[in-house]
């Protein structure tokens, strides 16, 4: 099995009600468990801010520790009046393709972690189909988190980046 | 034919180049800094940084050749762009037929042949808040009265090499204004017309073929285009889903 098939697998099952898909070929085992009753994760800030200060370069060692908020803390209160509490907001992918943060190869990058961005702002290319469509911002804040690697494949509605609306 | 109800938009309001970098970036631009009437083109005699995919350098001569971007405003979700591939490869195809009288084609997903010789690049950039494709930059170039091109793998053509005639750029574009406005009032009001039109001009469809995948030659037909415009080929065996990058069809 490929590792393309692998990933059809993944795609198909959660897009489907299966909770557990078990599948043995050969020597190769494949278990696969869906959590499909969580909500949507909501990110806190607070943990976020402590793992990616926003003066840093490299986002890279914020991955782990903006996950972990998102898992424990699914239920996290929307208090929009409540700065400590606000929520990070979500920058998806409108289609599958491949992410590009510059307009070239030797362009620089649309954005890095702590930019300012305004609501219309360009944040990435995807291409797909010989098709290059630049991603506009919906909102305006800073950008606390890239969830992808330049030039790898997206999916449709995967994260591309995390905005701080209050920052 | 709606094209002959509705007043022509595409091309009334024009800016001219002599000479400009890139059409598509200056067309980008314009909607940075006003809001372009529909419809509006970006037109140059020569295009000094023109690019392909990639960066690709294309080779054209000055005055020779349609080099041009119309800004439009779509409106549609982004999981439906593969429809303006479609529509600007048919216009393209369009165009050149009408003065080749040859089997023009399209050839997945949006560069246009006569057999094995390229004849036109299209690329196209569009803008994109939420779902919806809100700006489109279609850049197109077709070469038109070039006599000679280039060696490359591509074969380039132009229409004045298969006609053996000489054509006033002007009508071509007015020829070329006329199918795309046809084929963008298809993509607003019936999608799945343009969609099978698309297929029904489309290079290698329903012929055997050899293409090449990850490094290895395969053998099977192109038998649809599905709704994200990947390529879906029928082997002996099994029927697959392509995108581009993923597969190529080999050509002679």
């Amino acid at each position: 099995m490929t590792f393309k098939e692998i990933k059809e697998l993944v795609t198909l099952l959660s897009e489907s009600d299966i909770k557990e898909f078990n599948m043995v070929q050969g020597d190769l085992k494949i278990k696969i468990r869906t959590d499909k009753d969580v909500a949507a994760p909501v990110y806190s800030q607070a943990p976020v801010v402590q793992a990616a200060p926003m003066a840093a370069p490299a986002p890279v060692a914020a991955a782990a520790p903006v996950a972990t908020a998102a898992a424990v803390t699914p239920d996290l209160p929307q208090t929009a009046d409540d700065a400590a509490n606000a929520n990070l907001v979500e920058v998806k992918s409108p289609m599958v393709g491949t992410f590009y943060r510059s307009p070239a190869p030797e362009k620089p990058v649309y954005v890095n972690v702590g930019d300012t961005i305004k609501e219309g702002d360009v944040v990435c290319i995807i291409e797909a189909m010989k098709l290059f469509n630049e991603i506009e911002s919906e909102v305006s804040g800073k950008i606390v988190k890239v969830m992808v690697d330049d030039a790898s494949p997206v999916e449709y509605d995967q994260v591309l980046f995390l905005v701080d609306p209050n920052a | 034919m709606y094209s002959r109800l509705v007043k022509q938009f595409i091309g009334t309001k024009v800016y001219h180049f002599e000479e400009i970098d890139s059409t598509n970036d200056y067309a980008a631009y314009l909607l940075s800094k006003t809001t372009p009437t529909e419809g509006t083109v970006v037109n140059t005699s020569y295009q000094s940084a023109g690019k392909g995919q990639f960066g690709r350098k294309w080779h054209v001569q000055r005055d020779k050749n349609i080099t041009l971007s119309v800004i439009l405003y779509p409106q549609i979700v982004a999981i439906d762009q593969f429809l303006l591939n479609i529509m600007a490869s048919l216009a393209v195809r369009d165009t050149i037929a009408q003065y080749t009288r040859l089997p023009i084609e399209v050839k997945w997903p949006n560069d246009v042949y006569y057999q094995n010789h390229k004849l036109s690049g299209i690329l196209i950039k569009n803008f994109i808040a939420g779902q919806n494709i809100g700006q489109t930059i279609m850049g197109i170039g077709i070469n038109t009265n070039q006599e000679s091109f280039p060696e490359l793998p591509t074969h380039p053509s132009s229409i004045r090499q298969l006609s053996g005639q000489y054509y006033d750029l002007t009508v071509v574009k007015k020829t070329l204004y006329t199918q795309l406005e046809l084929y963008y009032h298809m993509l607003r009001h019936e999608p799945d017309r343009l969609r099978s039109m698309y297929k029904d001009h489309l290079l290698g469809m329903n012929t055997h073929r050899q293409f090449l995948i990850d490094d290895h030659v395969y053998s099977g037909s192109i038998v649809d285009i599905d709704l994200y415009g990947q390529l879906v080929v029928q082997f002996s065996d099994e029927k697959k889903h392509f995108s581009m990058g993923e597969i190529k069809m080999i050509m002679d």
